[in-house]
């Protein structure tokens, strides 16, 4: 499966780790919370760098504390009707501050990747490769925005009012 | 009214691109009807039981005549030569080719109109007072608020899949005519002590298989903050509406399993978390949306002496002045209600040449501006004194001019099994069948304000929770049965039907409705209204007339 640049950054190259699988030393892996408990500690210190995978469904309160330990989080959407993904990675970036790679799999159709981007995810797996070129062309197909986003694009309201003052201070 | 600036032209442009290159793609296969399902639908794009059927967005209400033209160019070129008005402030084309749904999109673009939102599991068009602006009842005009929603929801990332549809409602009048109790979101601008505007904000109302009244959430919100609020209610519902089952799925239900109290504290607590992210528009913005609402240049006018002459001889005339002109903020002006409910006709249908005509007539008499209300009617809100009679004149030799606003055979209806998949009943022809047998306007004047709303299905696209009389066609092994209800209200008093019993085939509900309307005036006091009756009485009295004692 490829993996989907979103926003610019170069994709981390990561394996899953499912569970009874053995974690090779420097190796990238990929857990969900449920395996960060499972694993031994020394066995998981000796990898290159954990990225934490986890459901869109998934409440925001209830993930692991100290989110930059990560590399990369995954969010997997069950469905593409279901959108608690995007307000999961607004959480993740927004409230818990991650930096980190913010990565989306699932799937997902072509016309959401630029749904993803603004919410601030940076990368899609595709599970559907075939239709690499549909997913890209939706990642820029509109150019200007009403909302202020994940991605830092700049929303109409400051294209009109490029001296306006965010309208709180309090 | 709100006029379109490069930015949003840029934006509408876009969408109608995507729109036509995934029409293409689902033709050429490369999207399956499963992906392509919410894709047409956030652009209104409906299949119903016969063909497509396409909603378009009139915001908040407001169109002025050009876009009226242009809609009534679309109904001849590309459906059959009329439009359905319906209860959200949409209008909805009933026969369009899905090929030809993209050349539909452009022709609305360039008259800066679109289909945005107005179906699929995403924030709809947002409703208001169709006589914003105009009446003289309400604070400020809301419909800057209204468009200042429209902009934040419009393909807003985070809630284009939400668990289900979202619907809000906007008054900044004491009388709600935007029924917003009954909204997922209904916002009541007011002032708090110091005369600062706010918003009384309500959550969770809504109709269908389980008919909710919305709740205050927050007493008084300062304007400023509207847009934040909002995103952290939706935030909260995004992440925590049910999304097991489509008919537990709406904000109500989450709001009444999570309990009112602790929904607020969630959405308290994003809020406070996340309302100076710069959600907010800035003042500027407010400014330069509510420069776009400003007051037509009505001249002042003494109230028209001849009008009362003019009424007093032409009893029809003295019908339609009472019943759907409304007082006007400008002396010497009245708001028009275009009734869109003929006796015998389709609540809400709308020829090709009517539309040409109340465009024309806008143009003429009400400063280009028509406005459409949830009632399904069309409204010329600033109409002189002084031109009514010609007006009337005109609307009635175009079959528009029934003057039964607020009148019992002011009907809300849905489509009905006519036309849509999940209908069980039909709702059309029984709303014909009672127009007709009610189309006596003297006695409708002597009923008086009286609400009757039909749906063809429990999904109550026809309002019956809210009617005064709610009309219920069910499906039992095969026959249509109609069930009645009483008391329902979507005004600022929202309150519930309540079911009076088994239901009565087609041809009995005519018969039934005249029982229930024969109690009230029986029993009526002195002014007393059939709603403010149902609510003396009980359903008792109208049970045992319906039923008898056993």
């Amino acid at each position: 499966m490829e993996t989907l640049s979103l926003s610019g950054i170069v994709p981390q190259r990561i394996d899953r780790i499912e569970e009874g699988s053995n974690i090779a030393e420097g190796q990238a892996v990929l857990l969900s919370a449920t395996d960060l408990t499972d694993f031994d500690p020394a066995v998981l210190s000796s990898a290159g760098s954990i990225g934490l995978m986890v459901n869109g469904g998934d409440d925001f309160g209830a993930l692991p504390q100290d989110l930059e330990q990560f590399s990369l989080i995954n969010i997997h959407f069950n469905a593409f009707t279901d959108g608690r993904g995007f307000t999961l990675a607004r959480r993740i970036r927004r409230d818990a501050g991650f930096k980190g790679e913010l990565r989306a799999s699932g799937p997902l159709m072509p016309d959401q990747t630029q749904y993803l981007a603004r919410t601030g995810f940076d990368s899609l797996v595709l599970e559907d490769t075939c239709r690499k070129a549909d997913f890209q062309t939706s990642l820029t197909r509109f150019a200007l925005f009403y909302q202020s986003a994940q991605d830092g694009s700049v929303p109409v309201t400051k294209l009109r009012h490029p001296v306006s003052d965010v309208r709180k201070v309090s | 009214m709100y006029a379109y600036d490069k930015y949003d032209h840029a934006i509408v442009s876009a969408r109608v691109a995507e729109f036509r290159d995934q029409v293409e793609r689902r033709l050429s296969g490369a999207l399956s009807e499963e992906e392509f399902r919410p894709l047409r639908l956030m652009n209104g794009l409906y299949l119903q039981l016969h063909a497509y059927m396409l909603r378009v967005a009139i915001p908040y209400g407001t169109l002025n005549s050009v876009q009226m033209k242009r809609l009534a160019h679309i109904a001849r070129r590309y459906d059959k030569g009329y439009a359905h008005f319906t209860t959200r402030q949409n209008v909805q084309y009933n026969w369009p080719k899905l090929v030809e749904a993209p050349d539909i999109l452009q022709e609305l673009a360039e008259v800066e109109m679109h289909a945005i939102q107005t179906s699929g599991n995403c924030i709809r068009n947002t409703t208001t007072d169709q006589f914003a602006g105009a009446t003289n009842e309400e604070l400020e005009d809301p419909r800057p608020y209204a468009e200042l929603i429209r902009q934040w929801s419009s393909f807003h990332p985070e809630f284009a899949f939400l668990p289900r549809k979202f619907k809000i409602a906007i008054t900044a009048a004491d009388k709600d005519r935007a029924a917003i109790r009954w909204h997922d979101i209904g916002l009541v601008l007011k002032q708090d002590a110091a005369s600062n505007l706010g918003f009384e904000v309500v959550v969770g109302g809504g109709m269908g298989r389980t008919p909710v009244i919305g709740k205050t959430i927050r007493d008084f919100l300062p304007k400023d903050d509207l847009l934040s609020y909002l995103e952290a209610i939706l935030r909260v519902y995004n992440a925590a509406g049910r999304r097991d089952n489509k008919y537990k799925a709406r904000i109500k239900i989450l709001v009444e399993e999570t309990g009112v109290d602790i929904f607020t504290k969630q959405v308290e607590d994003e809020w406070t978390r996340t309302r100076n992210d710069g959600i907010d528009f800035p003042a500027e913005e407010e400014a330069r949306i509510r420069a776009h609402f400003t007051p037509p240049p009505l001249e002042v006018l003494p109230a028209w002496s001849d009008l009362e002459t003019i009424s007093a001889k032409d009893p029809k005339f003295s019908s339609w002045l009472r019943n759907n002109t409304d007082s006007h903020k400008v002396s010497g002006h009245r708001i028009v209600t275009i009734s869109l409910k003929p006796h015998g006709g389709i609540p809400g249908d709308a020829t090709a040449d009517q539309m040409d005509l109340v465009a024309e007539l806008a143009d003429s008499y009400s400063q280009s501006e028509i406005r459409v209300s949830h009632e399904q009617n069309l409204i010329l809100p600033h109409v002189a004194e002084r031109d009514l009679p010609a007006l009337y004149k005109i609307l009635n030799e175009a079959g528009l001019g029934t003057p039964n606003a607020g009148l019992l055979t002011d009907i809300i209806a849905c489509p009905g099994l006519d036309y849509c998949a999940l209908a069980n009943a039909r709702s059309i022809p029984i709303t014909q069948a009672i127009t007709n047998r009610f189309n006596d306007i003297q006695r409708l004047e002597d009923i008086g304000e009286l609400k009757i709303k039909i749906s063809g299905c429990i999904n109550s696209c026809g309002h019956h929770h809210a009617g005064h009389i709610g009309i219920l066609g069910v499906d039992r092994k095969g026959e249509e049965l109609f069930q009645i209800m009483l008391g329902g209200s979507g005004d600022a008093d929202a309150s519930k039907g309540i079911l009076l019993g088994r239901g009565f085939p087609a041809d009995q509900i005519v018969g039934a409705i005249e029982t229930v309307v024969g109690v009230y005036m029986d029993a009526r006091e002195e002014g007393e209204l059939f709603l403010h009756a149902v609510r003396r009485l009980g359903t008792q009295p109208f049970k045992e007339a319906l039923y008898g004692n056993a």
